[in-house]
This record gives C-alpha cells, sequence and structure tokens, in this order.
C-alpha cells in the first residue's frame, strides 16, 4: 500500500531532516512510527502525504508514484496533522462538507458516514457551530471524521491521540482496527508507546533522520521485552 | 514604571518585524523579510516623494504659506485612519488577554504601554507627510525662527488627538462589533463609512467651497498665454485656500502654528498631553473590564444533520475562499476600497460632469488630454488593492489542507484567481452602468472604458498572486500582518504605482491616436498578465513553507 524507498529530505540552510528512509507498509497493516521529538517523523509523514517535497527517493501509494501522480495518490490516502489547524473561519459541518467534495464523496455516501461518525464522537451537535470555538480534542475529531469520509486506502496520521478524552481515543483505536480490516493501512507517529505495542503489527523507529530498526513488532520488540524498554535502548545509544 | 517599561518593551520589540528579522533562521523567511524592508522603503520615499512633489506644485502657485496647515490636518488623518484600522488588534486585542490577566500587573501600565505605541506610530506618519511638506513650505516662504522651532513640537502633537479618537472609537466600534452575528459585514461597513466620510467631511464642513476652483472666472478673463494662465491658476488656488482655511477651524489652528503662533502651539500641545494622559488613565483603570466586556460571544445552536448536496471540487475551492475572505473584516476592508471608491468616482463623475470641468478649465499650460486618461484612471483605482495578494499567505497554518487534497496545484491557483474576478465583477459591473448613464453614449473613450477597468483587475489580480507566490507569508498571528504587512502586498502596490505610468502617458497622446494607443497598452497588459499566469500556474506548491 505505501512503499518508501531511500527518501531523503533535509531542509534548506540546516542540517536537519531524513536520510535514506525505506520501508512498506502492506494492506491491513497498523504501522506504528516512532522516534524522539525532532527525529523526522513528522517530516516523513508530510513528505508521503505530498505536502512537502524531498530531495531524492520515490514514494508510491497503492502503486502511484506521489510525485508523478500526485492527484491519483492523494485521492487514496487521508492524513491526520499532529495540531489539527483547520478553517477556523468554517462551521463543522461546512469543513466536512468542503472535504467530502474535493474527494468527490456522494451526498447520500457523506450524509451516511458524517452522521456516523459524528454521533460516533458525539459531535453532532456542535456541527452548525464556528470551528474557531471548538475545543482543541473538538478539532482533532472532526479532522478524523474528514479523514474518514472516503473510506482511504492508506490512512497517515501524526500523533492521533493528542487532546483526545480516553472516550474517543477508545473509538478511535475502535474505528482503525475495523478500517485495517476492510483492507485499509495504517500508518502513524506516536509517543504511546503503550498502545503502539498493542494496537500495532508493525513497527519503525526512528532517529536522527534515519530509520534505525522496524519490521513485525513481535520480531522489533523481541521476547519478554517491552517497546518502551526498547525504545529506550535504541534512542539513548551512542549519547 | 517598571511595569509600563517592560510591557513597553514587548510592545516595541517586534515592531516592524524587526526582531523576527534579526532571529529567523529560515533563509526563505529572511530573503522575504528584506524584501518586505526594501518594499516598504521604496513606497515610503515614494509617498514622501508625492507629498514634496504635491507641496512644490501648490508652492508654485503661490499657495505656499498653506502648507503646514494643509498637511497637518492630512497628517492627522492618516494616523486616524491608520489608528481606526490597527487599534482592535492592537489595544483590544483578544490574543493575549488571558495571559496578561493571569500576571501581576495592573490594567494601566498595559492601557499606557500600548496607546504609548499607537502614538509612536503616529508620530512616524506625521514624520512622514510633514517633513517633506515643511521643507518644501521653508524653502519658499522663509519663515521666521520661531517657525523652524515649532516643527518638531507640530510633528509631536499632530497625532495626539486622532490618537484619542481612535481609543474611544475602537472601544465603541468593538464593543458594537463584538454583539453583532455579523461582525466582518459590519466592520466592513465601518471602514467604508470612515473612508467616505474622511472624503465627504472635509467638503460638507467648507460648506462646499472647497472645490469651487474658479476656473471659469479664469476662462472668462481671457487668459490666453501661459504666463497669464499659471497667475490665475496661481490666484484661484490661493483663493480657494484662503476660503478653505478660513472655513475649518482645525485648519486655522495648524495654520496659525506653522506662522509662529507660539501661544496656540503651547495651549494645543498642553490640551493634547492632557486629553492623552486622561485617556490613557480612563482606559487603563478599568482595562481588564473594557477589555472583558469588548470580548466577541458566540451562541451555540444544537446542529441536526440535514440534507447535503454534492459539488465540484474547483466549487468547493472557490467557495472555500469566499469563506474565507468575507470571514476577515481587516482583509475585506483592506481589499474592497478602492473598488467601492470606483463607484463612489462613477457617481461624483454624474455631479460634475468632466467634460464640463474639461471645458470649463480651457486650454492647458502644455497640450494635454486629461479625459483620455479617464478609463485608466478607473482602472487603476478599482484594482489598486489587491486580494490575491494574500490570498496564499492567508492560508496560514492551513496551508497542509490544500496541499494533502487530491486537487491540481493549478486549481488551487485558479480558485484564488477565480474568486478575486468574482468579488470584483459587480463592482466593475455598477461602475460602468453608472458610466454608461453619466458619460452619455456619445463619449468618445466608451469602448477604452469598457476595456480599461476590465483590463486593470485581471492584471492586478494576476500580478497580486504572482507576487504572493513568491513571498508566501505562513506564519502570522494576525490577518494584519498578512494584509497589511507583507512583502507581497508592498510589492504589488509597487506594481500598482507603476500602473500610473500609462494612465499618465495617455494625457500626453495626441486626441486622435488615444484610442489606438490605449488598446495598445490594454494589450499589453492582458499579455503580462497571461505571461505572468501561465508562470504561476508553474509554481511547486509542495516546496512553500
Amino acid at each position: 500500500m505505501l512503499v518508501i524507498k531511500n527518501l531523503t529530505k533535509i531542509y534548506k540552510g540546516t542540517d536537519k531532516g531524513i536520510t535514506d528512509i525505506s520501508l512498506r507498509v502492506e494492506k491491513g497493516d497498523i504501522y506504528a512510527f516512532i522516534g524522539h521529538n525532532g527525529a523526522g517523523k513528522t517530516t516523513l509523514l508530510k513528505a508521503v502525504t505530498g505536502i512537502h517535497g524531498f530531495d531524492a527517493g520515490t514514494v508510491e501509494i497503492d502503486g502511484i508514484d506521489i510525485r508523478k501522480q500526485p492527484v491519483a495518490a492523494k485521492q487514496r490516502i487521508a492524513y491526520v496533522p499532529d495540531n489539527p489547524d483547520i478553517y477556523e473561519f468554517m462551521t463543522g459541518i461546512q469543513y466536512l462538507n468542503f472535504v467530502a467534495d474535493i474527494f468527490g464523496v456522494s451526498a447520500a455516501e457523506r450524509e451516511e458516514r458524517i452522521g456516523t461518525y459524528a454521533d460516533l464522537f458525539e459531535i453532532t451537535g456542535s456541527l452548525g457551530d464556528l470551528i474557531s470555538g471548538y475545543s482543541h480534542g473538538m478539532k482533532q475529531k472532526l479532522v478524523l471524521i474528514s479523514a474518514l469520509l472516503h473510506e482511504p486506502k492508506l490512512l497517515i496520521m501524526d500523533e492521533p491521540f493528542v487532546g483526545l478524552d480516553p472516550k474517543a481515543a477508545y473509538l478511535l483505536k475502535d474505528c482503525m482496527r475495523k478500517l485495517t480490516e476492510q483492507g485499509s493501512a495504517i500508518f502513524f507517529s506516536t509517543h504511546v508507546l503503550d498502545v503502539a505495542e498493542k494496537l500495532c503489527n508493525k513497527v519503525a523507529i526512528i532517529k536522527e533522520g534515519r530509520l534505525i530498526a522496524d519490521g513485525l513488532m513481535g520480531e522489533v520488540v523481541g521476547d519478554g521485552e517491552s517497546l518502551e524498554s526498547l525504545f529506550m535502548e535504541t534512542v539513548t545509544e551512542g549519547e | 514604571m517598571r511595569e509600563f517599561s517592560a510591557l513597553f518593551r514587548a510592545e516595541m520589540l517586534n515592531c516592524f518585524g524587526k526582531n523576527v528579522y534579526r532571529h529567523t533562521k529560515d533563509p526563505a523567511d529572511r530573503k522575504r523579510r528584506k524584501m518586505l524592508r526594501v518594499t516598504v522603503i521604496v513606497l515610503l520615499a515614494l509617498a514622501a516623494g508625492y507629498i514634496g512633489g504635491a507641496s512644490y506644485a501648490l508652492a508654485g502657485f503661490g499657495a505656499a504659506r498653506y502648507i503646514p496647515m494643509l498637511y497637518s490636518v492630512s497628517a492627522a488623518a492618516i494616523v486616524l485612519l491608520f489608528g481606526l484600522i490597527t487599534v482592535r488588534g492592537n489595544l483590544y486585542r483578544e490574543k493575549d488577554r488571558e495571559l496578561l490577566a493571569a500576571m501581576p500587573v495592573r490594567g494601566l501600565p498595559i492601557a499606557a504601554a500600548r496607546i504609548a505605541r499607537l502614538y509612536l506610530y503616529g508620530v512616524f506618519i506625521a514624520a512622514l507627510v510633514l517633513v517633506p511638506a515643511y521643507g518644501v513650505y521653508f524653502a519658499f516662504e522663509r519663515p521666521g525662527a520661531i517657525s523652524y522651532l515649532c516643527t518638531l513640537p507640530v510633528i509631536l502633537t499632530v497625532p495626539v488627538l486622532p490618537v484619542v479618537l481612535t481609543v474611544w472609537i475602537g472601544i465603541a466600534v468593538t464593543a458594537i462589533l463584538a454583539r453583532m452575528r455579523h461582525k466582518v459585514l459590519a466592520e466592513v461597513a465601518i471602514a467604508i463609512l470612515v473612508v467616505v466620510g474622511m472624503l465627504v467631511l472635509p467638503v460638507i464642513l467648507s460648506g462646499g467651497k472647497m472645490s469651487s476652483l474658479p476656473f471659469a472666472d479664469m476662462t472668462e478673463a481671457g487668459a490666453k498665454t501661459r504666463a497669464e494662465m499659471n497667475e490665475a491658476m496661481a490666484k484661484a488656488v490661493s483663493e480657494a485656500m484662503q476660503k478653505t482655511e478660513s472655513s475649518i477651524p482645525a485648519l486655522k489652528t495648524w495654520g496659525g502654528i506653522a506662522r509662529g503662533n507660539l501661544a496656540g502651539l503651547l495651549l494645543f500641545g498642553l490640551g493634547s498631553v492632557a486629553l492623552l494622559s486622561l485617556t490613557v488613565l480612563a482606559v487603563g483603570f478599568r482595562f481588564f473590564a473594557i477589555t472583558a466586556k469588548l470580548a466577541p460571544t458566540a451562541v451555540h445552536r444544537e446542529y441536526r444533520m440535514e440534507r447535503l448536496a454534492s459539488r465540484s471540487s474547483m466549487t468547493a475551492l472557490v467557495s472555500k475562499e469566499a469563506k474565507r475572505y468575507f470571514s476577515c473584516g481587516i482583509y475585506v476592508s483592506n481589499t474592497i476600497i478602492g473598488a467601492v471608491l470606483t463607484v463612489a468616482l462613477a457617481v461624483a463623475f454624474g455631479f460634475f460632469e468632466p467634460a464640463k470641468l474639461v471645458e470649463k478649465v480651457g486650454k492647458l499650460p502644455v497640450e494635454l488630454h486629461p479625459e483620455s486618461a479617464v478609463p485608466f484612471l478607473f482602472g487603476i483605482v478599482i484594482s489598486t488593492m489587491s486580494i490575491t495578494s494574500s490570498a496564499v499567505s492567508m492560508e496560514g497554518k492551513n496551508w497542509w489542507i490544500v496541499k494533502s487534497l487530491p486537487v491540481r496545484e493549478r486549481d488551487i491557483i485558479n480558485a484564488k484567481l477565480l474568486f478575486s474576478l468574482l468579488v470584483w465583477a459587480p463592482f466593475y459591473l455598477a461602475t460602468e452602468i453608472i458610466l454608461w448613464f453619466t458619460l452619455g453614449a456619445g463619449f468618445a473613450g466608451r469602448q477604452l472604458l469598457l476595456a480599461a477597468p476590465a483590463a486593470y483587475i485581471v492584471f492586478s489580480s494576476v500580478w497580486g498572486l504572482f507576487c504572493n507566490l513568491h513571498f508566501p507569508k505562513f506564519r502570522w498571528e494576525t490577518p494584519t500582518e498578512v494584509v497589511k504587512q507583507s512583502a507581497a502586498v508592498g510589492l504589488t502596490m509597487l506594481g500598482a504605482v507603476a500602473a500610473v505610468i500609462p494612465a499618465a502617458a495617455m494625457c500626453i497622446v495626441p486626441k486622435a491616436y488615444a484610442h489606438i494607443t490605449g488598446f495598445a497598452v490594454l494589450t499589453l497588459l492582458l499579455a503580462a498578465a497571461w505571461l505572468l499566469h501561465r508562470k504561476n500556474l508553474g509554481t511547486a506548491l509542495t516546496d512553500m513553507n
């Protein structure tokens, strides 16, 4: 579903970025992407979604090169950023309608899906309000609903659990499982290692812009170890 | 005093963006800010040059003695306008209200620091207007030493009254807007009223005497030679100025001060300082109460799922542009004024009948055909403030949304351009319809009058977008930074200033060639717009951060 080969992106005027990253996310995967602050997680996710350009390497989504056919590739994905900076001048329902229009979701489908997810995340009553009046958690829920509207083949999320209340976090995990059961894939960054260990079948660890471990959760973590202890070992190595 | 000092330093820290410029590590951001500085300096130099030139023209007509009073009041009006536009974002800003309320700091130093900042900006504007104007005044009038000494006190006192008015009008306007459902519409209406009011008020106050230049008398007197013509014009300007000065008390006061009326200056200066101090005290002691009451209120209405309709992605993008535009009062009021003034200008043409005015003025000292520039004048006024010069920057933190959506980059750019054209369309149509009736079907420049504003609108929209795509500013706290203080807007304005050149050139083109020359100029303008548009469509949006 997602194939990243030798991806390199260095920010101009700095030596920060990501270097020579390769990984593969298959259908049905829930893939956790972990690393310390500033390691390059968001940079990779933004390069994969076509928000940022990159210097070298390739990114293919469902066999489509993001650089050669960006529109077709983006049609298959949904992105949830770490900070829900969305159009505050719109109401919640206007924003969802806007996203549905762009992804070409039919009127009947969007009504059904918005109704379902808004009820699930308990924000239906607020959809007529301006987003500027939403709390961080409500904005996060709205972004999640907008990401699920077109049933993406690949869901990319940057710290999706930040700002969510425990119930919403539980519902999100449930949605993630259901989405992958339907054949989609999920690639997300997180600092919540317990959730990553329990929810994900694959994991990748990034340190200073380079991938230092990736693969099946069981193989990467190993017997008798936890993801947390592995993470601490790998990121503190050489410090 | 310690509190005031710390707060004032914080207020002035990023004055003209200098602190961010000094510390930014992003080379692209640094380049943009450098470009903004250069553009602002060029625009300020042009403004100072324009004021100097206009003063020189007045002096040439023997009206140098009226320069100080005219420009003191002009400076005060500009300070007032600037203050009214920025007061809500500066003095009563919502952003750091809670942060300051949680700190052990009183309202008085906060209000004093913010009003001091408004005042200093006012002094800067007053200096920009008065220094070139007074330079010409001194060169021509050679007044006494006291007049020279009065210059600095005048620059320091001119902004006081406008700042005081700004503070109180700001409270009233913010309070009204905070309680209104359609805040932006009300904000725009107020901005338009203020600008139109500032243009109309002097005429009303003077009982219409300001506009009564006795052109007819000049021509009737039979002035034929250039020297006679100049003499008649000088007499007319002097008489008009004299009448105006005697009609408006503020003009009389400033005129007297500039001519060395020390007592007047002292009285006016002390009165201004007292008024400003009282305002600071009044606002400062109730600062938190006032700002709390000025906070906007939103009413929650329980939403129930309704029938939803689907639209094309281009319609969705244009509709998104519209929602953003009409949700931001400063964006609308800053860009719509030109279009409103164009309609007002068309109406004014109906009252003043330019053809007859040209007839009255008679033969000008040099062979000029100002009527040939009329279509271009409408084009310049309607397109001075561009919507597209901020359209990309206004995406701000939301820029990731359109970049991650499955739409072609050219569609994002086209949507911004299309929306800009849609905004200008009703103003363009209204102007053309009014001109159709006021100028009559026989007006020689009819086709040019239809084509020129349309061509200018297209060029200005494409040029604004070009500037913004090259100098985007995504990191901002308030939209004012984008709409008023960005490199793209400054550069677009420079383009608008350059657009005056073809209009001025049209005045000297012989009448027989005016039509063909006009269309040739417009064809060039549209060709340039087409080339720029192609360049815009080739911009890689993914590389813009």
